[in-house]
C-alpha cells in the first residue's frame, strides 16, 4: 500500500511539473503574442494616426494657399473636436506662429507624438504636431492579454485534470496493477529465497555435522585395526591380516569421502573475496605442483600468457587445480600428452578452455560430469568423483558457465566464463 | 400735390395690405455680408434671429451673402427683410439703389463708432506707415470699411500707395487678415479693431489707428410696411434692456453693448473718404 501511495504521489507530482512546465510556455507564448500584439497595434495606431493627420494636411493646403487661416484654424478645430479618442493638435506656421492648439481632452496615458509637415510644391505651408493618447487602446490590449492569460490557465488546469484521468485510465493503473503484481511475486520469491537460504544452510550444517561426527568412528576402526594388524600380528595369520588391511583401506576411502564432502560444504559457506586474478599464474603453480609430484611425466604443457579475470583467487585456485589435474591425470595413459589452458572469445564473450589429448568421454554421459561422485571412468583413474562438482559449484557462484566437449580416445575440452 | 399725396398714401396702404397678406406668417430675412467666415456669422446671428422671432411672433431666418456686392444687390432688391451691412457697402448701397429704411447701428462700448487698426508682428521693425514700402500687406475684403478701404486711404496719406508695396492681397476676411500676418505670410494688415484685440495678445503691435467711423448698421426693405419698420427699430433699440437682447447682442460682435439710433448722415465722413478712394481709382 505504501509502495502504492508512493508510486501515486510520484506520478502526480510528474503530472504537476508537466502542468507547470506547461502553464510557463502557454504563459511564455501568451506574453509573446500580448507584446506582439502591443506592437502591432502601436505601429497601426502610429499609422493610423499619420494618416490621419496627412489627410488633415490635405485638407489644410488649399486654404492654405488661399491665405484662408481662419478655415484652417477652424479645420483643426472641428478636427479634433470630432476625433472619439483624446487629441491634441497644434498647427504651427514656417515662422513658428502657433495658428491653432486645439485638445479635446487631456491626454494623460501613453502619449503617442507625430509630427506631420504641410508641403505643398516644395514649399512648407504648415507643420502639424499631434499627440493622442492611445491608452485605451493598450488597455484593450491589455484586457485581452488578461482574459488571454486566464482562458490559458483555465485550459491548462482543464488539460491537467483531463491528462490526469487519462493517464490514470491508461497508465497508472496498469502500472500499478504491475507494480502491485511484481511486488507480490517479489515478496514471494525473497520469502523461497529465504526458505531455500535456511534449506541450503540447514543441508549444508547437515553435511559438515556428518562429514565431522564420521570421521571420529572412521578413526577409530582405522586405528584399531593398525593396532590389531600391528599387536596381533603374531597371532593373526595371513588372511586375517590381509581383511584388515582392505578395513583400513575402506575407513581411509571412507574418510577421504567424508573429508571431500566437507570441502563441498565448505565451499557453499566460502564468502567470495573478488580481486583481479591472474589465471595464468594460478595454472602454472598448478602444472608446477603435478609435475614434482610425478616428476617423470612428459606432458606438453600450453598456458596462454596475461590470462585474469575478477574472481576470488583462492576458489580459482581450486577450478585450475581439478580441470588441469584432471588433464594431467587422464593423459597419463597417452603417448605425447599435451595439455593446454587458454582464452577464446565466443559471442562477444571471453571463455577460458582447458584442453587435453587424453582418454576423453562419451558425451551422452555428460550429464553427469559434474553431479558428485559420479565417475565416467569406474577405477581406471584415481579420483572420489567431488572435483568437478566443486568446479561447477565455484564456477555458478562466480556468476558464471562450465560445460564440456569430449571424444572418447581423443581428449576432453573443459569451458568456462567468469563475467 | 394734394392729389399726389392721396395717391402716394393709397398706395402705400394697399402695398402694406398686400404686403401683411403675404407675409402675416411668412418668414422675415436677415441678411448679413460675409465679413466672416459662415460658420462663425451663423453662430453669431443665429440668436439674434431667435429673438427678433420671438418679439416679433414671425419667424426670422439667417442668409449670410456669398460677397459683399450681393448682399447690396439683394439689399437693394428687396430681397431681404432686414440686412445688416458694414458702413461702405451702406453707402454702396444708397449709391447703387437710393434711401432704405434706417434701424439701428452698432455700438461697441461708449461709441457707435469704430476704428480700424494696421498692424505688424510684434518681433516686426516696422513702427510707422511709411516704413511698410516694399512690405507685403493683407487686406480683408475689396468692399471692406476697415480690412481695406479706410487703411487704403490711411496709407495713401502716408505716401504708401499699393504699388510701393512689395505685394498685396486680399484674404477674404479680418481674421485671415490677422492670422496671415501672425503666419508670416505678411508683413502687415488692417482690420476693424474689435479683430485686431482679439488676435493682438498672440504676437500683433499696432503701427496707426483710423479715424472713427460710424459702425455697421441694420436697415429694412424698402417694401416693409412702416408699422413694420417701427416695431422693428422699438425692438432693436431697446435689446440691451432686456437681458435675452443682451445675449443676442453679445452673440454678434464682443464689446456690443446696444443698437443705437442712426441717420444717413452718420456716413457721411465715410462718404468722404470713399470718394477720395474712387478718385484715386480704387474700386470697391
Amino acid at each position: 500500500v505504501s509502495q502504492k501511495h508512493s508510486h501515486r504521489v510520484a506520478n502526480r507530482r510528474a503530472l504537476l511539473i508537466f502542468v507547470i512546465v506547461l502553464a510557463l510556455l502557454v504563459s511564455a507564448i501568451g506574453i509573446t503574442v500580448s507584446w506582439l500584439q502591443g506592437k502591432y497595434l502601436h505601429d497601426e495606431a502610429r499609422a493610423q494616426f499619420q494618416t490621419e493627420l496627412a489627410l488633415l494636411g490635405e485638407l489644410a493646403v488649399e486654404p492654405l494657399l488661399r491665405s484662408d487661416y481662419a478655415s484652417v484654424e477652424r479645420l483643426v478645430i472641428t478636427w479634433v473636436k470630432r476625433r472619439t479618442y483624446p487629441l491634441q493638435i497644434t498647427a504651427v506656421t514656417p515662422n513658428g506662429f502657433v495658428l491653432a492648439a486645439v485638445q479635446n481632452s487631456h491626454v494623460v496615458g501613453h502619449a503617442l507624438k507625430v509630427e506631420q509637415p504641410v508641403v505643398f510644391g516644395g514649399r512648407k505651408l504648415l507643420v502639424l504636431r499631434a499627440v493622442s493618447d492611445i491608452s485605451a487602446r493598450e488597455e484593450n490590449v491589455s484586457t485581452i492579454a488578461r482574459n488571454a492569460a486566464m482562458i490559458a490557465a483555465a485550459l491548462v488546469m482543464l488539460l491537467g485534470w483531463i491528462l490526469w484521468n487519462a493517464l490514470q485510465r491508461t497508465a497508472i493503473r496498469p502500472l500499478e496493477a504491475e507494480i502491485h503484481e511484481h511486488a507480490k511475486k517479489e515478496r514471494e520469491l525473497r520469502q523461497r529465497t529465504v526458505e531455500l537460504e535456511t534449506a541450503i544452510k540447514e543441508l549444508d550444517s547437515f553435511s559438515y555435522s556428518v562429514s565431522h561426527d564420521l570421521r571420529g568412528p572412521l578413526r577409530a576402526i582405522d586405528g584399531y585395526c593398525h593396532i590389531l594388524s600391528q599387536d596381533y600380528a603374531d597371532v593373526l595369520d595371513a588372511g586375517a591380516q590381509q581383511y584388515l588391511a582392505r578395513t583400513r583401506a575402506a575407513a581411509q576411502r571412507m574418510g577421504q569421502l567424508t573429508d571431500d564432502l566437507l570441502g563441498l560444504s565448505r565451499m557453499a559457506r566460502h564468502a567470495l573475496n573478488m580481486t583481479e586474478v591472474d589465471l595464468s599464474a594460478l595454472a602454472r603453480e598448478t602444472v608446477d605442483r603435478l609435475s614434482q609430484n610425478e616428476p617423470l611425466r612428459q606432458v606438453d604443457i600450453s598456458i596462454a600468457d596475461g590470462l585474469g579475470a575478477h574472481a576470488d583467487s583462492s576458489l580459482m585456485s581450486v577450478v585450475l587445480d581439478n580441470l588441469i589435474g584432471n588433464a594431467w591425470k587422464y593423459t597419463a595413459q597417452t603417448a605425447g600428452a599435451a595439455i593446454e589452458f587458454g582464452r577464446q572469445e565466443r559471442d562477444g564473450a571471453t571463455v577460458f578452455f582447458v584442453r587435453d589429448n587424453g582418454t576423453g568421454f562419451d558425451m551422452q554421459f555428460a550429464h553427469k560430469l559434474f553431479l558428485p561422485f559420479q565417475r565416467l571412468h569406474g577405477t581406471d583413474f584415481q579420483g572420489n568423483g567431488i572435483g568437478l562438482a566443486m568446479v561447477q559449484r565455484i564456477i555458478q557462484r562466480h556468476g558464471g558457465r562450465i560445460w564440456a566437449e569430449a571424444k572418447p580416445g581423443k581428449g576432453a575440452i573443459f569451458y568456462f566464463t567468469l563475467p | 400735390m394734394e392729389a399726389s399725396m392721396k395717391k402716394h398714401i393709397w398706395n402705400t396702404l394697399i402695398g402694406s395690405m398686400l404686403w401683411l397678406a403675404g407675409t402675416a406668417h411668412a418668414e422675415l430675412v436677415l441678411g448679413v455680408h460675409p465679413f466672416k467666415p459662415a460658420t462663425i456669422l451663423t453662430d453669431a446671428f443665429t440668436p439674434l434671429t431667435r429673438y427678433l422671432s420671438e418679439k416679433l411672433g414671425q419667424p426670422v431666418v439667417l442668409r449670410i451673402a456669398k460677397d459683399y456686392q450681393a448682399h447690396i444687390d439683394a439689399v437693394g432688391k428687396n430681397e431681404l427683410d432686414i440686412a445688416y451691412m458694414g458702413p461702405t457697402s451702406y453707402v454702396k448701397l444708397r449709391e447703387q439703389y437710393g434711401a432704405c429704411p434706417l434701424l439701428a447701428r452698432q455700438q461697441i462700448g461708449e461709441k457707435p463708432v469704430f476704428h480700424g487698426k494696421i498692424f505688424v508682428r510684434t518681433d516686426s521693425p516696422v513702427h510707422s506707415l511709411p516704413e511698410l514700402a516694399g512690405k507685403r500687406f493683407a487686406f480683408g475684403e475689396e468692399q471692406s470699411t476697415m480690412s481695406h478701404l479706410v487703411p487704403r486711404y490711411m496709407l495713401s496719406q502716408a505716401g504708401i500707395t499699393v504699388d510701393k508695396l512689395a505685394s498685396y492681397k486680399f484674404v477674404g476676411d479680418h481674421v485671415n487678415v490677422a492670422l496671415g500676418v501672425l503666419a508670416g505670410d505678411f508683413d502687415a494688415g488692417a482690420v476693424k479693431e474689435d479683430v485686431y484685440f482679439k488676435y493682438q495678445p498672440r504676437g500683433l503691435r499696432e503701427i496707426a489707428t483710423s479715424e472713427p467711423y460710424s459702425d455697421h448698421v441694420f436697415v429694412a426693405s424698402r417694401k416693409m410696411p412702416v408699422d413694420q419698420v417701427r416695431k422693428l427699430r422699438e425692438i432693436m433699440l431697446h435689446m440691451n434692456q432686456d437681458p435675452k437682447g443682451v445675449a443676442a447682442l453679445q452673440a454678434m460682435t464682443k464689446g456690443i453693448t446696444a443698437l443705437v439710433p442712426v441717420q444717413d448722415s452718420d456716413y457721411d465722413s465715410l462718404r468722404v473718404v470713399l470718394k477720395k478712394m474712387r478718385a484715386m481709382g480704387v474700386s470697391y
